[in-house]
């Protein structure tokens, strides 16, 4: 399988509000850290899951990889191509064409305003394809193909008009209207009900199927990565701590981090449940720990952990970054 | 361990709007023993929230409730606010969704403590209240100190410790818990419904939890009530109704939800769940069953005992 996405020590860094004591002090700048480091590399055609919990810097990472924001440093490679090399709007809109995203929040993503046949046509208006006729037969064929039918109906509808699940089926019609290559998916499942969660899924794999695409789907829920990812990285702190396959990180995974996420998903098969309680919160991403940025959470955590830094590193079928391996 | 706590009897609430009515809950039965533990599932819309708020009488002035809830040979629905008043927190207690939502931000936590105490035991002073209060804290897991911070300096999982800690403070009978753990993180949520686990076993207070997510319930309660569309669809034992849900919706609902135990296809539920202002005739699940026949779509079954449990379905009826 050929690369579709590589990314080389991609860094992105929040500059935090100083107030105007602490600029009269010269207090030095502050930085959330959000995505630190991260070396990942996504084939043509897979499913790449990204999991994390809330504020590990997985949403911020597919919005680099599709260039909504500006990298701190690092670089990513589309295609062969340094996305920091695309400067220009025409280049953008090249870009847009190929790497789309469908966002968690059906609700936030469209504009309340805008019927959703208009909404859909403005971006085939904006990137200037097809002639008029042709675009609305575009969007009819698009709304039908993701179950919205019939698409004259639902042509003139107000979102506010459609449920939850309706709405993210028209997020994923817009994401997949230029057909792109790369869609990011950014918890496409988490605002819509449990019954409705099975449909959306199954008409993200069908549509892979049909337009030859790749994902990046971005969930907290490890249960969704193990149903649809093929290799998937686990966040933590801004960091990738182990990352690999699918089959091999759930038969045995390795990092404590993961290996406490993986025992505490509720899961409705196992009635009496042994996990293993990490103690404590996320720290702050703005001061991160030293050393391992697990360990003060970490149940194996022995002193080189606190000073020294783990690396991403190979460990037979997968990367992992602990001190244990 | 028989004895009822709180028995529900044909409970119906309708909000009454302007231009139509909503059925959001129709004929509910159930019983809670003394110390059991009762999981309520279901969808957006399908009355979770609304019987959580029943129980507690916190319904909107348009919501118009017929039935009766019986807590201790006292219908609950028939007391007047301020009689009720002296059971709401004290003997019945409600943990929200949403920690920031039930905490005052202009408060401290300390002074949440203090009005609690001051309005349940008038008597009470200051020094006492303060002193159980931070051992609530501790039993929930946060440091007594805290008492003194105001809810934004605490996370949310802190903030729903406290939240548990201000439910409990009065040894309430009845703890009803409306998605407790939907808005925090995966490892947090685990923390927390061990602590639900650890205080049930050590309070013995009847539990009554409600959320969407099937593998919460899976882990922490004895029996389960599937409502759908605000009729109850299924109702029994947790292991019996997971092991073999009847219910078509329950099968379904539960092959739907991914475990990490089976590599095995979802099915999904056709459809979406329908409007309450004007549900399908029949049983109310029938456009989306894949087993629905011609009487589904005349006859509203009714909720009959079948076996180990109770079931509301065609399917299971002579």
């Amino acid at each position: 399988m050929n690369k579709l996405i590589e990314t080389r020590n991609l860094t992105k860094l929040f500059p935090v509000r100083r107030g105007i004591w602490e600029i009269i002090t010269r207090k030095p700048q502050k930085y959330v850290h959000a995505v630190e480091d991260v070396n990942l590399t996504i084939s043509s055609g897979e499913i790449f899951t990204l999991v994390g919990e809330s504020g590990s810097g997985k949403t911020t990472l597919g919005k680099l990889l599709i260039k909504l924001i500006e990298p701190t440093s690092g670089s990513i490679y589309f295609e062969g191509k340094n996305l920091n090399e695309l400067q220009s709007w025409d280049d953008l809109k090249q870009l847009r064409r190929k790497a789309q995203m469908i966002f968690q929040d059906p609700y936030g993503s469209l504009n309340p305003r805008s019927k959703i046949g208009s909404g859909l046509k403005y971006v085939l208006d904006l990137h200037n394809l097809y002639n008029e006729n042709e675009r609305r037969k575009k969007v009819y064929e698009i709304l039908e193909r993701v179950g919205l039918h019939p698409a004259e109906k639902f042509y003139d509808r107000y979102p506010h008009e459609l449920s939850g699940g309706q709405r993210q089926r028209v997020a994923i019609a817009r994401a997949l209207l230029l057909k792109p290559k790369f869609v990011v998916a950014d918890e496409p499942v988490a605002m819509v009900d449990v019954s409705i969660r099975a449909q959306i899924l199954e008409l993200m794999l069908e549509l892979k199927k049909e337009m030859d695409l790749t994902y990046m789907i971005i969930t907290h829920d490890l249960s969704l990565a193990h149903y649809i990812a093929d290799n998937m990285a686990i966040m933590y702190l801004a960091k990738i701590v182990e990352m690999g396959s699918k089959d091999s990180i759930f038969k045995k995974p390795l990092h404590p981090y993961t290996q406490a996420l993986m025992s505490s998903i509720p899961d409705i098969k196992v009635r009496k449940k042994e996990r293993i309680i990490i103690q404590g919160e996320v720290p702050n991403a703005i001061d991160p720990p030293k050393g391992c940025r697990f360990h003060p959470r970490c149940p194996f955590a022995f002193d080189k952990c606190k000073i020294i830094e783990p690396e991403l590193k190979k460990v037979n079928d997968r990367f992992v970054a602990c001190h244990l391996y | 361990m028989t004895d009822k706590l709180l028995s529900i009897r044909n409970l119906s609430v309708k909000y009454k709007l302007r231009d139509y009515t909503i059925n959001a809950l129709e004929d509910i039965s159930l019983d809670l023993n003394t110390g059991s533990s009762l999981g309520v599932a279901g969808e957006t819309g399908s009355g979770k929230s609304t019987l959580a708020l029943a129980i507690m009488k916190l319904l909107p002035k348009y919501a118009e409730m017929k039935g009766k809830i019986i807590y201790y040979d006292k219908n609950l629905l028939e007391l007047k606010e301020e009689e009720f008043r002296k059971i709401r927190g004290s003997k019945i207690s409600l943990v929200f969704q949403e920690p920031s939502a039930t905490l005052n931000p202009v408060m401290s936590i300390k002074e949440h403590f203090l009005e609690l105490f001051k309005t349940h035991i008038p008597e009470i002073s200051e020094e006492e209240a303060i002193e159980r209060a931070s051992k609530l804290l501790e039993e929930t897991g946060v440091p007594g100190a805290r008492l003194r911070d105001y809810p934004h300096m605490l996370s949310g999982g802190m903030k729903q410790r406290v939240s548990i800690a201000l439910a409990l403070a009065l040894n309430p009978d009845l703890l009803v818990a409306d998605e407790p753990t939907t808005a925090l993180d995966v490892l947090i949520e685990a923390q927390i419904l061990e602590l639900f686990k650890k205080l049930k076993r050590e309070r013995n207070f009847t539990l009554m939890l409600i959320t969407h997510n099937l593998g919460v319930l899976a882990e922490t309660v004895e029996e389960i009530l599937i409502l759908y569309a605000g009729k109850i669809a299924e109702y029994g034992k947790i292991d019996k109704v997971f092991n073999e849900p009847l219910h078509p919706y329950t099968k379904l609902l539960l092959e739907s939800v991914p475990s990490i135990q089976e590599n095995k296809k979802l099915s999904y539920i056709p459809g979406s769940p329908p409007d309450l202002a004007n549900p399908p005739k029949g049983c109310r699940f029938h456009p989306r069953c894949p087993f629905a026949f011609d009487k589904c779509k005349i006859i509203e079954p009714e909720l009959k005992k079948v076996n180990d449990r109770f079931v509301a379905c065609h399917l299971y009826y002579e």
